[in-house]
């Protein structure tokens, strides 16, 4: 819980102070290279009339910190489910992460803690697709889980595989 | 899967040939996680992987030093608890 936290105040902060340089609206007519060259290489603030401050940046660089702050979030949320006795939670209380329920308890916390993990990678610049990736590995697990015939396949010891089975 | 023969084939061969690639379709080939990663296959652990076909999974075990791929379930379709 305190790592994710401590995430999100140092993501919060390297975004505040990636902005060396703000810009005027009407910069945008005069000087929109420079503007544009600034939000490629990280983030153009601009200042409207009013003084409110808007940011332009690129999309993927936009992407990532939606998906990245998104899962913060919902790890945050599951971090909280898994504090409280395990009698008392519902599958609401994992948030988007409710399908997690249906795992055993340890099984729960490995899956904060790798998410954790793989989410500070892609926080310090990681591929997205990575992050992604291991959410998709547990939701398959979890799935497989919750049907008692396939979880007691996939349990069971094959002692004497079939080499040349056609299937 | 005598319904979708095609489908089957393409997935056998797949399996066959790069058990471990996830770049064609990632969401489609997942490495379960615990407690469903690993499986004793004779006298090896071996790391358990699914390959999704359509609504049904086929979960197999890769044996990288071996070289070998088993199959250890064709699944036509699982209850999803967890939507």
């Amino acid at each position: 819980m305190l790592t994710i936290t401590c995430m999100i105040i140092s993501m919060k902060m390297r975004t505040m102070l990636t902005s060396p340089r703000a810009y005027q609206a009407t910069d945008l007519a005069r000087n929109h290279r420079q503007v544009v060259d600034d939000a490629r290489d990280g983030i153009a603030l601009i200042r409207d009339k009013d003084g409110t401050a808007l940011v332009m940046t690129t999309a993927s660089r936009l992407e990532r910190a939606q998906e990245v702050g998104g899962i913060a979030v919902a790890l945050v949320q599951v971090a909280r489910a898994l504090a409280s006795p395990a009698d008392r939670r519902t599958p609401a209380a994992y948030g988007d992460f409710a399908w997690l329920c249906v795992l055993p308890e340890d099984a729960q916390r490995r899956f904060l803690g790798e998410m954790t993990d793989r989410l500070l990678i892609t926080a310090s610049g990681g591929r997205v697709d990575d992050l992604e990736e291991l959410v998709e590995d547990w939701l398959a697990t979890a799935e497989a889980w919750s049907n008692p015939a396939t979880r007691d396949a996939l349990l069971a010891d094959e002692a004497a595989p079939l080499r040349d089975a056609e299937l | 899967m005598r319904a979708e023969p095609e489908l089957m084939a393409e997935a056998r061969e797949r399996l066959r040939r790069d058990p471990l690639d996830r770049s064609d379709n990632p969401r489609r080939t997942h490495r379960l996680r615990p407690p469903l990663d690993r499986k004793r296959v004779g006298d090896r652990i071996l790391a358990q992987w699914q390959r999704e076909i359509s609504a049904a999974g086929r979960f197999y075990c890769p044996d990288t030093e071996a070289r070998v791929v088993w199959v250890t379930l064709v699944d036509l379709g699982h209850p999803r608890e967890t939507d």
